[in-house]
């Protein structure tokens, strides 16, 4: 047989047929090979001078094995060289014809349909890949900082707690929580907002080691796992002002130096009891509350004894709702007069707690232990719906004097307070609103200053007086007091009880007269004790004043009658 | 590891009479059947010990690990692990292609085990490394045979299987494909193949102090006389052998040849 001089037929077919002798030279070429291939003759040329080196390599190490073992190989794709260099995507069939020496018989048809085909296909997956990558990232990350989310880091510390041998490693887990980062975003936007808890996320990130996890937990709030090393408590709690330090360093967004603080709570692992990993994150949770509590911009170690005094507070809460309901709280009013012509200019409400078993207690023995909780709402609510009735009941009788309450910063932060204070003021629609004061402690007015001066305006618009309780004792600057709009500022207590014998205090209590006058406001004081103090404050032309030596909180019943017997004594 | 489940994993095969033992290591892309031409004589005079690397022929692919493979080290170990398994000394050891290397590895770590090395066709390093060595290939090359592989090797379907089963290869279809000569899973092909051609061993070379015979084809695309040359040049006890003739299986296509060099090399006494 030669093939090389049988025209005709092979020609016309419409695929490549090669034949290659048992040297792997091309004994024959048909019409379809060479135009595949741009070449006129092929005949005589060595079959490796038609493969890429890829394809003699699988030549080599799959199909002269095959051949040699089997005779044949089918649908083996390969990359052929086309004359002008340039590459053939083919597909081959080949058979070893052991009869005829050896020759070995090629068919090839063209694969760069298939290759296309494959390509999509590797495209397809690549694709498949990305999505299911960011299907898995996004399960386990936060949108916003890319951080571990909440669900990542407890599950990373639940299994972390279960897994023998590191659970017998130690740690500490830090909870972040940023202070004045609503300011941030109310001034600048989500968005710039988003960027800032971003950055903080990062400063956060480089400021740990490998063996570290920084997670978002949720809005402004971090949680940290640090390895802890052999070191002592106070080195881990070094290291934990270190982190928390860092993000004192004003941020740069967008143009804008932006500043907070973050108050950090810590919680070791392990404990002397079994501990969840929630649990722990709970217990940093708290501390760093206790953190807020005590000022803000600071770092707090979770005690396990005020975890027992939390469940004690659950009891509590339990108690007041009762309380609420038995009608066990009571008003007490003390009498705030003009100090020169002894008038009443004003009744500031007290809360009272007429315990069953306990007896009268007064608010230091139980509002502090609610604080910031929804009891506490529900407590304020029912101080000034009872001091409205009171105050409308007396205006009814013809006592116009105005009667004030007590709102904590929590209340007026409430976000259903002002709705809540609209709805209870629609009961009383004949009680002239001027006759009816909130009083706010300054320490309560100073954080998230442009909400809180928002509230205010609120309801001076309404009608409302406003007054700022223990002045003196908050670190208000001018600045924020020129935002905080109010009608009077309440001198301290402490500042009248000593004032006689300190002269620091008379220098105070004139610049805080001095503030009321510069801001067009009233300054009264509290806490009078003596005919001494009530003459000495008159003299640096303070006008007003309560206290024990003018009168001491009454039952709403006694008003009247107090009212009356002053009244007598003093027209006599 | 137990002599049964190693012969059971590997397809180990001992066949022959004699004293001396000849082992027979296959190249990458094919199993021990390569070795059949050779052995076919030989087994009257020695005894003679075939075997499939994990993943090859019809040893157990569910013993595949890609982390262990993805180094020649890892199929050295198969090596060690028969030579150790059956208790085997003064082995002459053979291997094509890249057992030629794979059985350097295992001589190296076990010295007692194997006295003596047959190279055929070997290369240290596939890649050109200018201007002092030239392993015949460029990087693209090697990028293209492996494209090459995955368009021949892989069922498309399986193609996104791993994905679908969450990178879990399944042990199912992993054998599916297995048993047909020179028909092996995707990810085992690929994990040799880069094992095979992505690395540089010559620095290896001087660590192999027994007598080696290199046999090396005069024509061969995959490893030339020129890296023959080198192999034999940094091996202390290497001679280089050069078959006129042409291609890389020589033992396929050669082996009256490649049989009379190892007589000669390893006598049967």
């Amino acid at each position: 047989m030669n093939i090389a001089r049988t025209p005709g037929s092979l020609d016309l077919m419409p695929s490549g047929y090669l034949v290659t002798d048992n040297e792997r030279s091309i004994l024959y070429a048909n019409r379809y090979a060479l135009a595949h291939l741009g070449h006129d003759d092929l005949g005589g040329t060595p079959l490796f001078d038609i493969f890429t080196l890829a394809s003699c390599i699988l030549f080599e190490s799959y199909i002269a094995p095959l051949l040699l073992k089997e005779g044949a190989c089918d649908e083996i794709q390969l990359t052929l060289k086309a004359a002008d260099g340039s590459k053939r995507s083919v597909v081959t069939n080949i058979r070893r014809d052991e009869t005829d020496n050896n020759r070995v018989h090629w068919t090839f048809i063209n694969a760069s349909q298939r290759d296309k085909l494959f390509q999509e296909l590797i495209d397809a997956r690549n694709l498949l890949e990305e999505k299911t990558r960011f299907l898995e990232a996004r399960t386990v990350t936060d949108d916003v900082t890319g951080l571990p989310n909440r669900l990542s880091v407890t599950q990373y510390l639940t299994e972390r707690m279960s897994n023998p041998t590191l659970a017998q490693s130690q740690f500490v887990v830090l909870f972040i929580d940023l202070d004045g980062f609503k300011s941030i975003n109310d001034t600048y936007g989500h968005a710039v907002g988003d960027q800032f808890l971003k950055a903080v996320g990062q400063r956060l990130a480089r400021s740990l080691r490998a063996t570290d996890l920084v997670a978002r937990y949720g809005g402004d709030e971090y949680v940290v796992l640090l390895q802890q090393t052999a070191d002592t408590a106070n080195t881990n709690t070094l290291m934990i002002q270190r982190i928390v330090n860092q993000l004192n360093t004003p941020f740069q967004i967008n143009g804008n130096t932006l500043s907070v603080s973050a108050s950090a709570g810590a919680t070791h692992y392990p404990q002397r009891s079994s501990v969840e990993s929630e649990q722990l994150i709970r217990q940093a949770d708290q501390a760093m509350y206790k953190a807020k509590l005590a000022g803000k911009n600071q770092i707090r170690w979770f005690d396990p004894d005020w975890e027992n005094s939390q469940r004690s507070q659950h009891e509590l809460t339990a108690q007041i709702r009762h309380g609420i309901e038995l009608n066990q709280f009571v008003l007490h009013y003390q009498p705030k007069i003009d100090l020169k012509s002894g008038s009443v200019i004003g009744l500031e409400a007290l809360i009272r707690w007429q315990h069953p078993s306990r007896g009268l207690l007064m608010p230091a023995d139980f509002l502090i232990h609610i604080e910031s909780q929804q009891i506490e709402l529900d407590l304020g609510n029912w101080v000034i719906d009872a001091a409205l009735k009171q105050a409308n009941q007396w205006h009814q009788r013809g006592l116009l004097v105005p009667v004030s309450v007590n709102v904590s910063g929590f209340q007026l932060m409430d976000p259903q307070f002002l709705e809540r204070l609209t709805a209870l003021l629609y009961q009383y629609p004949n009680l002239p609103r001027e006759h009816f004061e909130l009083e706010l402690l300054e320490t309560c007015a100073i954080d998230d200053s442009m909400n809180v001066a928002n509230v205010i305006a609120s309801c001076r618009r309404m009608g409302l007086r406003v007054s700022l309780d223990d002045f003196g004792t908050g670190y208000s600057t001018l600045s924020h007091l020129r935002d905080l709009a109010v009608d009077t500022l309440k001198i301290d207590r402490s500042f009248v009880q000593d004032m006689v014998s300190n002269p620091g205090n008379i220098a105070i209590i004139k610049g805080i007269i001095a503030f009321a006058e510069a801001f067009n406001c009233k300054a009264i004081a509290e806490g009078i004790e003596s005919a001494d103090q009530q003459t000495a404050l008159l003299q640096l032309g303070c006008q007003t004043g309560q206290g024990y030596h003018i009168a001491r909180p009454m039952p709403g019943e006694s008003i009247e009658p107090w009212l009356t017997g002053r009244h007598t004594s003093t027209s006599h | 590891m137990d002599n049964v489940l190693v012969r059971q994993r590997n397809n180990v095969k001992v066949f022959g009479t004699g004293k001396q033992v000849l082992m027979f290591a296959h190249g990458f892309g094919c199993d021990q059947t390569m070795w059949r031409f050779v052995t076919e004589n030989m087994q009257r005079d020695y005894r003679i010990v075939t075997f499939d690397y994990v993943g090859s022929g019809e040893s157990d692919l569910s013993a595949f690990n890609s982390t262990r493979y993805a180094s020649l080290d890892g199929f050295a170990t198969d090596i060690t692990d028969i030579l150790e398994a059956m208790n085997l000394t003064g082995v002459t050891l053979i291997g094509h292609s890249v057992s030629s290397v794979i059985g350097m590895l295992a001589a190296i770590k076990t010295p007692e085990r194997v006295s003596q090395l047959v190279m055929v066709c070997p290369s240290p390093y596939y890649l050109n490394d200018p201007p002092h060595y030239e392993g015949g290939f460029e990087r693209d090359d090697l990028e293209e045979l492996i494209d090459l592989m995955d368009k021949n090797y892989i069922g498309w379907a399986n193609y996104l299987a791993p994905l679908v089963m969450g990178g879990r290869a399944s042990t199912h279809f992993v054998h599916e494909l297995s048993g047909s000569f020179c028909s092996t899973d995707p990810l085992v092909a690929k994990t040799f193949a880069k094992a095979t051609f992505f690395s540089d061993y010559r620095s290896v070379l001087p660590n192999c102090t027994i007598p080696t015979l290199v046999l090396q084809s005069r024509i061969d695309s995959l490893a030339s006389v020129k890296v023959g040359q080198y192999v034999t040049d940094h091996l202390p006890n290497g001679q280089l052998k050069i078959l006129e003739t042409e291609g890389h299986c020589i033992h396929m296509t050669d082996h009256n040849q490649v049989e009379a060099e190892i007589r000669a090399f390893a006598p049967a006494h």
